[in-house]
């Protein structure tokens, strides 16, 4: 069965370039979604992460 | 809530920093040898130990594995530790992940100068060196999700995220493109011949740069940047992008290794859109690292350590910028097999690992040693020499490449071309080459002012082993959350399982659409009926080939251009590659292309040449092979490859094993014969027999004329 599938991939190789843009800007389109509808309280708490102050860190200034 | 007191592990950081560091001079040391035997032959010193098929190899997974791969772990488990808020899941599993790791490093060491190679880029080690890989990799990544299991914070950074796709990539990549039937415990052959071994080896070789050299530095950009400007990143939404879009664009574009080859048009074509698109992500990342420096640009006046980040992350956006563009084909046709490549990775290689490392060491050593850099000023040195060895490395390299390439495809007026001599076009761009070494040396100067920096520094400082720190747990922060929170992101960024099953997903999408069809597809490789498996003598020669490291100065591969054609002959065919078990295309002409060099000279001629090139070609920088004419060939496992080779695909009829010996012996005492009438004796048994077989049969397959093989 695997191998009919695949034997009938051949003859539509010319829709791969097709299918892999239609799949990248869907992606893409879905992750700037997602990115630009995250709250500013969120993205302000993740971004502070790493500098939040350690027991034995010395700042570097 | 209850606050819990924990401490952090500095001790396994500081083993993975010196060893990076250690490991680092070593293989640089070992770069800066390669790059002068490339203009003074002498330096391979005569022995086989140290010639530069050899030593190659030993550099990339130096470099790679040993000096950025340590800094990678030690940068990974000190901002894991700190992001989590808790220590690393367990000791043990840490010490076995460092001193395995280190054990590879050393069998790697031993095994390629040893000439004991699968010669598939990145990947030579053998398989039971494979097989330690895999193991300590699953003991890391153990590790790993074990720290982010018991983790305090529940919003996992966006360094986290890099470092998952590191993991779980690295992982699959690995194991995918080291499917190889072993023939002995130090020999194997890989389970893909020809095309198909390429795609998977430069789908693997690609994406060793992306998840080895690319996502985990840009995790430990995304925290040691902030952390050493003391700012948060530039956008947050940024990084999200970046990750998402690189993870999943990055996988696709491996065939961009392929351009022109023998791979189906199609997946060359679909490399080269997904590399150019690469752009967009990778620019995003690095304009979110520089601009989170905006209104701090006076710090970086002062501070080493931003010095060497913006310059690791701008070099980031250069080779980004250049590896796209180097995809088209066009651009391609003109720097692929030049030092150009050469000189591109290097931007990456010294620039981006190489200076985030150094940022990284000199923001570490002091905090672990709770005291301040030994000497600012000898780090601002470091930095000045660092910028201008690498400076001094590219340009020559990058100037030689395009020109060598300019001259491969001058023709004269009447047609003819201008330089039909390879030596001409290499002999010519010999003072590039001294350059760069000259810019290797340089920036190697630089990394022992920051072995001396960092030592001068750890002695005056008390190294905190244990670092101790508070945070609530995170079952009480749970109970603690006051309402149910209405982003409904957040839930991606709390479950590492999630998040790891969706980048798992991003990057596997990519390569199934490449590789399956060139797998089950037949009409994608189109066989030629006058292609034969190779005769038992020229599978021996062909493995000497391989042990003698040829492949990385020489390919097997002529592209369908006139400049290639009237060079070497007829522009190579899939079809004429599907016994190749490992596929040996190369990717680099120091030397000039070998795929049609079969009957192209006389037996003795081969036999003058390897004992001392500069004989029959004045001038040449190609190393002497004297061994090969005086070490007996070793044929004990003759009927064993064939029957492996069987086991590969490789049509040999049945109980061809049997009569393997008797063939072998023929084809060699010809060759032997032909050699004493010529004027180059040489016994029938020497290993250089086996090799001129091997190189008289290149490419004759489709020639009517001159064909041979196993009948």
């Amino acid at each position: 069965v695997i191998r009919n599938v695949m034997e009938g991939i051949g003859g539509h190789i010319a829709a791969f370039p097709v299918i892999s843009l239609v799949i990248f800007v869907t992606f893409f389109a879905g992750v700037i979604l997602w990115a630009l509808s995250l709250s500013r309280r969120h993205v302000d708490h993740m971004s502070q992460l790493p500098l939040e102050s350690q027991a034995g860190e010395t700042s570097h200034e | 809530m209850k606050i819990e007191t924990f401490k952090y592990d500095n001790a396994i950081v500081r083993a993975f920093a010196i060893a990076s560091v250690a490991f680092g001079i070593i293989g640089m040391l070992v770069g800066l040898l390669a790059a002068v035997q490339i203009f003074w032959p002498a330096a391979n010193m005569g022995l086989p130990f140290t010639t530069f098929g050899r030593i190659r190899p030993l550099h990339t997974n130096a470099v790679i594995f040993a000096f950025v791969g340590n800094a990678m772990f030690a940068g990974i488990y000190y901002s894991m530790q700190r992001l989590c808020k808790a220590r690393l899941f367990s000791d043990l599993l840490s010490w076995i992940h460092f001193w395995g790791w280190q054990a590879i490093i050393l069998s790697a060491a031993i095994t390629l100068p040893l000439g004991i190679t699968t010669s598939k880029e990145y990947a030579e080690l053998e398989w039971p060196i494979d097989l330690a890989i895999t193991l300590v990799w699953v003991v890391f990544a153990i590790n790993f999700f074990g720290t982010l299991a018991k983790r305090r914070e529940r919003h996992m950074y966006v360094a986290i995220w890099f470092y998952i796709s590191t993991v779980i990539t690295v992982a699959v990549l690995h194991i995918v493109n080291s499917f190889e039937l072993p023939l002995s415990w130090l020999k194997s052959y890989s389970m893909y011949a020809g095309v198909q071994d390429a795609l998977v080896q430069w789908w693997y070789g690609h994406n060793a740069v992306a998840f080895f050299l690319t996502t985990p530095y840009l995790g430990l950009m995304y925290y040691f940047l902030p952390k050493a400007a003391n700012r948060p990143v530039f956008s947050y939404r940024l990084s999200i992008i970046h990750f998402w879009a690189l993870i999943f664009i990055y996988i696709w574009a491996g065939p961009h290794h392929l351009l022109y080859s023998a791979l189906p048009d199609w997946a060359q074509s679909l490399g080269m859109v997904f590399s150019l698109m690469l752009i967009a992500p990778s620019w995003g990342g690095m304009l979110n690292g520089l601009l989170t420096l905006r209104g701090a640009w006076d710090k970086v006046r002062q501070d080493p350590v931003l010095k060497f980040l913006v310059v690791a992350v701008t070099a980031y956006g250069m080779s980004t910028l250049e590896g796209p563009l180097m995809s088209i084909k066009s651009i391609n046709a003109l720097t692929h097999f030049t030092d150009y490549t050469i000189a591109h990775v290097h931007t990456g290689a010294l620039g981006w690992n190489g200076f985030l490392t150094f940022g990284m060491m000199y923001w570490l050593i002091p905090q672990m040693y709770q005291t301040k850099l030994w000497s600012t000023k000898l780090a601002t040195y470091h930095f000045w020499i660092g910028l201008m060895g690498m400076t001094f490395y590219v340009l020559p390299i990058y100037w030689g490449g395009i020109t060598q390439s300019l001259m491969w495809k001058q023709f004269t007026a009447d047609g003819l071309l201008q330089y039909p001599n390879f030596l001409e076009t290499l002999l010519n761009i010999i003072p590039m080459h001294m350059l760069r070494a000259l810019g290797g040396s340089l920036y190697f100067t630089g990394v022992i002012l920051m072995v001396i920096n960092l030592i001068k520094t750890a002695k005056q400082g008390t190294f905190l082993a244990e670092q101790e720190a508070q945070a609530p747990a995170l079952a009480d922060q749970e109970l603690a959350e006051d309402a149910p929170h209405p982003y409904r992101h957040r839930w991606l960024e709390r479950k590492p399982l999630i998040m790891t099953v969706l980048a798992l997903v991003a990057i596997l999408i990519g390569g199934i659409v490449e590789a399956v069809p060139t797998f089950l597809v037949r009409t994608n490789v189109p066989t030629i009926a006058s292609v034969r498996p190779y005769t038992p003598l020229e599978l021996h020669g062909r493995d000497l080939y391989i042990r003698e490291g040829c492949v990385g100065c020489h390919s097997q591969m002529v592209r369908p251009f006139r400049s290639e054609t009237v060079r070497y002959g007829d522009y190579s065919k899939a079809g004429e590659f599907v016994y190749d078990h490992p596929f040996l295309w190369g990717s680099k002409r120091t030397g000039p292309d070998l795929h049609r060099v079969g009957k192209k000279y006389p037996d003795a001629w081969h036999a003058k040449h390897m004992a001392d090139p500069r004989s029959t070609s004045p001038g040449s920088i190609m190393p002497p092979y004297p061994w090969l004419l005086t070490r007996k060939l070793d044929t004990k496992p003759t009927v064993k490859k064939i029957t492996l080779m069987r086991k590969l695909g490789v049509p040999y009829p049945e109980n061809y094993e049997l009569q393997a010996m008797d063939d072998l012996k023929a084809q060699a005492k010809a060759i032997s014969e032909n050699l004493k009438q010529t004027g180059a004796p040489v016994e029938a048994d020497r290993e250089i027999i086996a090799l001129i077989a091997y190189m008289q049969r290149l490419g004759t397959d489709i020639r009517a004329d001159v064909s041979g093989g196993a009948k």
